[in-house]
């Protein structure tokens, strides 16, 4: 089984809730390490430290469910990138540019959970 | 092209019209000018511009709104505009005041297949990637925050001035799968971004904002890592994300010359990407509380 994570806004946030990420601060220190369990303090602490948003661990999904979420994402990336041959006016070079970028998203969608 | 069907005909839009149009809309307040005006001041006083959001009841009510929506977090209630301003920092309040009011300034509903919440998706995410575009290359970030916002605002000069033609446009591009863009010129025989210049010069929107409106879709005329470059850049980086949450939406093509001059390496492109989604989310959710 694999873990999600999910992005939440700290106002969202409650306690019992697992981190699924450390959280740092703006210079980078370790507040909280990964897998910290949210407490009231813990979430008036990090209102404290003005943090916005926090990634929680979800539901455990399959490793087969997360295979075909991952097939999806790169399908729907495959359809947003479906033009990139059409206007005139798009020269080689804007092709190779478009291409990277498509293959940078490509790379992101496939590594990370959503 | 082989198929022009009828309904395309007919509908395209004189440049004087455009002007003319333009004069009809309803002046931007002054508390949005100033703002528009002053972006790279951080010496703004506070107390000026409390005084004037004070003078506007819409903006008061949508900025006290904000401050005490749940993206805050705020214990105890924000009351006057002073205390708002003070929470949410000063950026923040003029961020939200001018995206406030440029929404509030179109009439909504009057273009068919015009999708206004898919619109200001677009114009949000793409304010906060050109914010952490602009971060990471020591970029003035105010200045890409706001120009990511008003990037695509001659889309909303053509649905308020010219709903008819527009929709004819929008239907022209849906039937072609082509980009907005391309089927503008086809039918309108103008585009998003001549209106965009037009407004911005209309509203006297100061230089640098003007010249990422007008070079968007071109940023190969100003230059190297220069904020119409970053909006560019993001523009693309937004759809191809889908944070627009549109169902047909299309990724632009990338200009070379943009691309290159910002120099980003894959492994930070990774990182834009994850904080545009992250920074994305809480501002949306914040917005719609």
């Amino acid at each position: 089984m694999l873990k999600r994570h999910l992005q939440i806004i700290l106002a969202n946030a409650t306690a019992g809730m697992t981190l699924s990420d450390a959280i740092l601060d703006t210079k980078g220190n370790l507040l909280l390490p990964e897998d910290t369990q949210l407490t009231d303090a813990i979430l008036e602490s990090l209102r404290r430290h003005q943090i916005e948003t926090i990634a929680v661990a979800g539901a455990e999904i399959s490793e087969t469910e997360n295979n075909i979420e991952r097939q999806q994402r790169l399908l729907r990336v495959e359809e947003l990138f479906r033009s990139s041959d059409m206007t005139s006016e798009t020269t080689v070079q804007e092709l190779r540019a478009t291409e990277t970028l498509h293959q940078y998203v490509k790379n992101f969608r496939a590594g990370i959970p959503s | 092209m082989s198929q022009f069907p009828d309904q395309f005909l007919m509908q395209k839009i004189e440049p004087g019209e455009v002007i003319q149009r333009l004069q009809n809309l309803p002046t931007l307040s002054a508390v949005v000018v100033d703002l528009l005006n002053c972006i790279d001041q951080d010496d703004i006083d506070i107390s000026t511009l409390a005084t004037k959001v004070s003078h506007d009841q819409a903006l008061t009510a949508r900025t006290l709104r904000f401050a005490n929506s749940s993206f805050f977090g705020s214990q105890s209630k924000v009351t006057t505009i002073h205390q708002a301003i003070s929470l949410l920092g000063m950026q923040s309040v003029r961020h939200l005041i001018t995206a406030s009011a440029l929404a509030g300034h179109f009439p909504d509903g009057q273009c068919k297949g015009f999708d206004s919440h898919a619109f200001w998706r677009h114009s949000i995410a793409t304010a906060v990637c050109c914010k952490v575009i602009a971060m990471h290359m020591h970029l003035n970030q105010d200045y890409a925050f706001t120009a990511g916002l008003l990037h695509d605002i001659g889309r909303l000069v053509l649905v308020s001035c010219f709903p008819e033609q527009y929709a004819a446009a929008i239907a022209y591009r849906v039937s072609q799968d082509c980009h907005i863009l391309e089927a503008e010129r086809v039918v309108l025989g103008t585009d998003h971004v001549i209106t965009g210049q037009a407004l911005a010069a209309h509203w006297n929107f100061s230089e640098i904002i003007q010249k990422a409106i007008g070079g968007h879709h071109l940023p190969d005329t100003f230059g190297h890592a220069s904020i119409a470059s970053v909006v560019h850049v993001a523009n693309s980086i937004v759809q191809a994300l889908d944070l627009a949450e549109s169902a047909d939406d299309m990724v632009a093509p990338v200009s070379k010359i943009a691309w290159d001059g910002l120099a980003i390496s894959e492994s930070d492109y990774l990182k834009i990407f994850r904080e545009t989604e992250m920074q994305f989310e809480a501002v949306s959710q914040a917005l719609s509380a």
